[in-house]
């Protein structure tokens, strides 16, 4: 007979984030056709998202604590508990292909085994795979930006990890998140701001700062789709298998919506507020990479203090964007 | 058991032990525990949603209001600039029966404008308004309600937390939603002020005691002189806060710094504060925080539990196989807010509806700006609703008048809330209340 | 055989422990207060920096997110001991005053229930706290702004110790109550709602 099995998937965010409308959509039926083709096992999904059960970063301690199954993870807001996954922040200018820079976060995660002790060694859940965040990080604004000079004294608003790229070329940088960006943008809180195209036409960031510059600062990984250690241990291996399976359809469909959205952002930027992107030339974006601390070497002799392989980690990482042909503007590792 | 079960029976003993007089953060949280300790069969989750809900609830910058704002208040009303505004609209309104109630609304509608959680004005008048009501011989129970129900307005008009964070679940513009919050901002005041005339000259028992009412009608209008003196230091808080976030020196959030500080200079310069003073309000306002604080958190334990039982789930999916009109649609959606606001707080009830109903609603093209401001409608009146009203629990903990019960306070309110569901009407058949001037600011593009 | 300490010191002891409780729970009612104005003025100091200077202090988001936690849970005891935890005391005001025993014998579960749920928290949160602190665990960003996660962890632990300890205390007045003796603590909230049926019943 068929055996029912309850499950509750948690996340802090509602399904218009990416991570979480292809994990409901994508991922839970992907796991349900896996088992409906023996009919052993059947999955009572309990869509614990948008914040009923943990908020917004309460995730990875919601699935270590089991008050969900499993969860989506956002690895960005953990660089204190799960930095390793940071390395895509600390590596920008180097690639915005976001299927890329996922299947390369599984790579990582599957060559360096420290990805996953310190899952389960430390908060008690197992991972079944990384997936991309953002395609590539823009520099909008109030009033045009052609070049580097401007940026000079400008208040731009960004995320904490996002802040060193400005304050490195002299910006006053303002610690921000999109709840205040709209607000904050149309009354000079700030005059810029660092955010993804899909970011900007959703929240109409494009209104108050309708001007982007486009250096291809490029994309992050920013999620980890985790299940609880003690629920993974009790599921038969049946289970098992179709939840760890079904992880290629959580993270194509991710990548296809972060790349629709960032069509469908600059789309409805460009109709409702006139938006006008500004590619950097080449030498405009060298320089801006190379007015940058050594990031990728910081972080890497942090991670190798701390006893983990942080240089192999950056090297494997930049090697395998060579290999892709990426549009490297500094090689982070050799330095 | 199902979600459905255990929301009822949870909800039964909620009540139960509020009205016996166990601490309302304590059923909540006990509810919670012992609802996960079922649902999981494991005392340890149990456990966890305790501390996870502790420790994380309210840890966030936005949260940082609260202190902020109680503390902004509460230095208003030490510097006596909430009792300057409160006379002003009072003895404008002298010659009207019921005109101390009207000037609490208006007051009330003046502090909205700074303010951008309902929980301050709350605060701010009932250290106000009640005092000098129930000095003109209002009867409690009104002046009480009176204040529940007109803070209302400061999460209507904006600045606005509830708007802030709807504009974050369904990815609006936070500035259009501003705007729509004014134009029902207005007519609820206007609403607010309809119902205390009502009161006042059909029912004048239930406002004040017999004769009270026309005391005040005898006051001499306000010279001009003290008008000014009264007026200035307001129309600078109001522009610090309101023009500070418009003008773009800071986020909402930090209005309240801002405005608390404002506050502090002008009880200095009016030498209404000593240092023993000082540390009064500020002892009163960490009471007030750690109550309000520890209430959201047993809420958040609360609406938690009910996501790990399914309940939002199973009423999604009944939902979305019921077939429905718009129209049945959103009088549900409506329907379900506001039962949804006698139990959790409204934020909570935000998070679990508005993506729910944003999928359900989605074919049908609706202006999410109009949805919102129905939405926060709907779950403002919560506030006034027992057994968990949090405007009014707030009421009760900052009231001087112990005698004043906590169902006398929700007794008091509950013309307000039917006030507050006839403009939620208006607005749901009207949309242009909300929306005239968001079009307007739309054309000048 | 040890020698039996006399009633009397034991009780001295109890009253000795409980002074030293009470003027901690005073200290970090304190201490929270003056937060909220250091609060208050550091994040004016930032807005003004900003604007003036155009140069904004890092971390003042953080120190706000922590700031929120640690003045509620330094607060809590000292609310609850002052009767200013939300309840709607209309009818065991009046039962605590017609049938003593009954409302004492409420108060008591009422009381239990507070009691079990800060044990709980702290059983919950006591692995947290030493986890945030040999992880070195931090809320911010590298190279912006960071700040140690624990202490806000240690504060939540210690918090829900006080709040438990003062809810204990509240279950000996509900004993002493039993027994018709004055009660040591003064529930505020419940006192003057008792003398107002008081004085209406008279
Ligand atoms: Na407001
Ligand atoms: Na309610």
């Amino acid at each position: 007979g068929e055996e029912t099995i309850n499950l509750t998937a948690i996340s802090g965010y509602p399904p218009p984030a990416t991570w979480v409308g292809s994990l409901v959509d994508a991922y839970m039926p992907a796991v349900d056709a896996a088992l409906a083709k023996t009919g052993n096992y059947k999955i009572n999904w309990n869509k614990g998202i948008s914040g009923q059960i943990v908020k917004p970063r309460g995730e990875l301690e919601g699935v270590e604590t089991g008050i969900g199954d499993l969860g989506v993870i956002v690895t960005a807001f953990h660089a204190d508990k799960v930095p390793l996954y940071d390395v895509s922040f600390k590596t920008p200018f180097t690639s915005d292909d976001i299927a890329l820079i996922s299947r390369t976060t599984q790579k990582m995660v599957d060559t360096f085994p420290q990805y996953n002790q310190t899952w389960l060694n430390e908060f008690n859940q197992v991972p079944l795979a990384p997936t991309g965040a953002v395609d590539n990080y823009m520099l909008w604004s109030a009033k045009p930006i052609s070049d580097l000079g401007q940026v000079k004294g400008l208040k731009v608003g960004a995320a904490g990890p996002n802040l060193p790229w400005v304050l490195a070329i002299g910006a006053a940088g303002v610690q921000t998140n999109l709840a205040d960006a709209y607000n904050s943008l149309s009354t000079g809180i700030y005059e810029a701001m660092i955010v993804w195209r899909q970011g900007a036409g959703a929240f109409k960031l494009c209104e108050p700062a309708p001007f982007a510059f486009d250096a291809t600062l490029g994309g992050v990984n920013g999620f980890s789709l985790n299940v609880n250690r003690d629920v993974w241990d009790s599921l038969p291996e049946e289970v098992q298998k179709a939840l760890q399976a079904s992880t290629s359809a959580w993270v194509e469909e991710n990548v296809k919506r972060v790349n629709g959205g960032a069509k469908w952002g600059l789309a409805r930027c460009e109709k409702e507020f006139g938006t006008k992107v500004t590619k950097a030339s080449t030498a405009q974006r060298n320089a801006w990479a190379k007015a940058l601390p050594p990031l990728g070497k910081q972080w890497a002799e942090q991670r190798n203090k701390a006893g983990q392989p942080g240089t192999e980690i950056l090297k494997a990482w930049m090697d395998e964007m060579r290999a892709n042909n990426q549009p490297i503007a500094r090689q982070w590792d050799r330095e | 058991m199902t979600g459905f079960e255990i929301g009822i029976i949870s909800i039964i003993a909620m009540l139960l032990l509020i009205y016996i007089g166990m601490h309302v953060p304590v059923v909540l949280a006990l509810i919670s525990f012992v609802g996960v300790w079922i649902i999981k069969g494991n005392v340890k989750i149990a456990i966890s949603l305790l501390w996870i809900s502790a420790a994380k609830t309210v840890a966030d910058f936005l949260f940082g209001v609260i202190p902020l704002f109680v503390l902004m208040g509460l230095l208003v009303s030490t510097a006596g600039m909430g009792r300057d505004t409160y006379d002003i609209a009072q003895n404008a309104l002298r010659r009207v029966r019921g005109g101390l109630g009207m000037a609490t609304v208006i007051a009330n509608a003046i502090f909205a404008a700074i303010t951008g959680v309902s929980i301050a004005s709350a605060t701010v008048f009932t250290r106000i308004s009640v005092p000098e009501m129930l000095r003109y011989g209002y009867k409690g129970r009104f002046a009480v309600g009176t204040v529940a129900g007109s803070s209302v307005l400061g999460m209507l008009i904006p600045p606005s937390i509830l708007l802030i964070i709807f504009a974050l679940i369904a990815e609006e513009s936070v500035g259009d939603l501003f705007i729509a919050g004014i134009g029902p901002g207005v007519l609820l005041t206007f609403c607010f002020c309809v119902l205390i005339a009502i009161m006042a000259y059909g029912f004048p028992g239930v406002v004040a005691e017999p004769g009270a009412l026309d005391q005040h009608m005898d006051q001499k209008k306000m010279p001009s002189g003290e008008l000014f003196a009264k007026t200035y230091p307001i129309v600078i808080l109001v522009l610090v806060v309101l023009g500070g976030i418009y003008a773009g020196l800071y986020t909402p959030t930090e209005a309240g710094a801002a405005g608390a500080f404002v506050a502090f200079l002008f009880a200095l310069m009016r030498k209404q504060i000593t240092p023993r003073k000082l540390w009064d309000v500020l002892v009163e306002t960490g009471h007030i925080t750690a109550t309000l604080l520890f209430l959201i958190i047993a809420a958040s334990m609360y609406s938690r539990m009910l996501g790990i039982s399914g309940l939002p789930t199973e009423l999604g999916n009944v939902i979305g196989e019921m077939n429905a009109s718009f129209a049945q649609l959103m009088i549900l959606y409506v329907v379900i807010l506001i039962i949804l606001g006698t139990i959790i707080d409204s934020v909570s009830i935000m998070l679990i509806a508005v993506p729910l109903f944003l999928v359900v609603l989605a074919p049908f093209n609706i202006d999410l700006v109009w949805f919102g401001v129905v939405t926060v409608i709907a779950v403002e009146i919560g506030l006034l609703t027992p057994p968990l009203g949090l405007a009014v629990y707030v009421i009760k903990s900052t009231l001087v008048q112990k005698d004043i019960s906590l169902a006398d306070i929700f007794i008091g309110a509950a013309p307000f809330a039917l006030v507050m569901l006839f403009v939620l009407i208006l607005v749901m058949i009207f949309p242009e209340i909300p929306l005239a001037l968001v079009d307007l600011k739309r054309s000048f593009r | 055989m040890a020698p039996r300490l006399p009633l009397s010191a034991i009780i001295g002891i109890l009253d000795v422990l409980r002074r030293v409780f009470d003027w901690i729970v005073l200290v970090s009612n304190a201490v929270a207060s003056g937060w909220i104005f250091i609060l208050m003025l550091l994040i004016t100091l930032d807005i003004t920096l900003r604007f003036v200077f155009n140069s904004p202090l890092s971390g003042v988001t953080e120190i706000v997110e922590i700031s929120i936690v640690t003045i509620l849970y330094l607060q809590l005891a000292h609310t609850l001991k002052v009767g200013r935890i939300t309840r709607s005391d209309a009818l065991y005001g009046r039962v605590l005053i017609k049938w003593p025993p009954i409302g004492n014998i409420l108060g008591i579960l009422f009381h239990l229930a507070g009691v079990g749920l800060m044990v709980a928290i702290v059983i919950g949160g006591w692995p947290k706290w030493l986890q945030a602190y040999h992880g070195g665990h931090f809320v911010g960003n590298t190279g912006v702004f960071t700040f140690p996660e624990w202490p806000q962890r240690l504060a939540l632990v210690v918090g829900c110790t006080l709040l438990g300890i003062q809810f204990f205390l509240a279950i000996v007045d509900n004993i002493r109550g039993l027994f018709g003796r004055a009660p040591l603590e003064h529930e505020e909230a419940v006192d003057v709602e008792v003398a107002a049926i008081e004085e209406t019943e008279r």
